[in-house]
């Protein structure tokens, strides 16, 4: 389980903390957490939501424990960066193409950090492939108050990147 | 505003997986870090008993009967709280988030009240290393008062600085929780507006 969810899980890190050795602390600790978690899976919701939910939970108590970092790079830095990504798939993307596709995702990424708490967690859910429910058992609220941060999530990233790249 | 941002931005998403982590690797060390923290608290809890046991049976003095009884107690109330506290430290991971947060919450006040507790065990240790030291001057005469009262202030120091650092922590880790449990509950709250 722990090596099929393996990039999930670094997504995640990356979305709670931009420090990489703080990263990799945390990306431990909610790795550890899973193995010790493993034997108590019962199949009562899908294995990536039991997944999804000790990491995000890991991820809080990662935040509880630490400073919060400081914000040095505002988005009108990040507007400057903005690079033209394929989006298709492709088997075997050039370099150029695959360091383009790098950078919106570093984008992306950053944009998402900035994004209140809140939000930041029901789209981190949303880009990991979680629908509506999924995501409100994760964090123990409706499937409304989902949608509703879902929106202002989203509103609140395109003012951030600015619309498509 | 449509989907399609979210289609997008979820592919983008996905295209920007770090290099492949060895989950299994870190999930092993850090068992093994764990291991090794509460190793340390028991091998530390096993010397204060062995230097405990060589007060009461070789210097054999009422002072250092009552320093070893004192240092018993002391090691008994650390070890009762590493036990309960490692016990709750990934109990609750399968609860969702709000949950999680109320648990690590309840568990961040019971390490509150511990450390309260801590600063009067420290307190009543100041009373029981008093009364040894009157009782050495009276037994003994003053020879080795100072080195007795070094080490007592070493360790008092010591002690003082952990709980008090360890204090400070604590409560700023509450602080953060509370503060997260009233950004989600208000958005829980605020959600069908």
């Amino acid at each position: 389980m722990l090596a099929t969810h393996s990039a999930s899980l670094s997504r995640i890190a990356a979305s709670y903390e931009s420090r990489p050795a703080l990263r990799e602390e945390l990306l431990q600790d909610i790795a550890f957490a899973l193995w010790r978690a493993l034997p108590t899976f019962r199949q009562e919701s899908s294995e990536r939501t039991f997944v999804l939910r000790i990491a995000t939970n890991r991820a809080l108590s990662h935040l509880a424990a630490r400073q919060p970092e400081k914000v040095t790079q505002t988005f009108s830095a990040l507007d400057a960066e903005k690079v033209c990504v394929t989006f298709f798939e492709d088997p075997a993307p050039r370099p150029d193409e695959l360091a383009a596709r790098h950078q919106g995702a570093e984008r992306l990424q950053r944009a998402v950090r900035a994004l209140p708490l809140p939000l930041r967690q029901v789209m981190v859910l949303a880009f990991e492939g979680l629908d509506h429910e999924e995501s409100a058992r994760v964090l123990g609220i409706t499937v409304g108050n989902v949608a509703v941060r879902l929106h202002r999530g989203k509103n609140l990233l395109k003012q951030m990147l600015g619309g498509p790249t | 505003m449509t989907d399609q941002d979210l289609d997008r931005w979820t592919a983008e998403w996905q295209q920007g997986t770090p290099p492949t982590a060895d989950l299994v690797r870190m999930a092993r060390r850090e068992r093994r870090l764990l291991l090794a923290w509460i190793a340390v608290d028991w091998i530390f809890g096993a010397a204060g008993i062995v230097f405990a046991a060589w007060l009461w049976f070789v210097l054999d003095t009422p002072a250092m009967r009552f320093a070893a009884v004192g240092i018993v107690v002391l090691i008994v109330a650390v070890l009762a709280f590493t036990v309960a506290n490692w016990r709750g430290v990934l109990a609750v991971d399968r609860d969702n988030n709000l949950d999680f947060l109320a648990h690590a919450m309840a568990r961040c006040r019971a390490r509150l009240r511990y450390i309260r507790f801590g600063w009067k065990v420290l307190v009543a240790d100041l009373v029981v290393i008093a009364g040894a030291m009157l009782l050495e001057v009276r037994d003994e005469g003053p020879i080795r008062l100072l080195g007795i009262v070094l080490m007592a202030s070493t360790a008092t120091a010591a002690a003082a600085g952990i709980l008090w650092w360890w204090g400070g922590h604590e409560r700023r880790r509450m602080e953060r929780l509370a503060a997260m449990q009233k950004a989600l509950g208000a958005e829980q709250e605020s959600g069908h507006e």
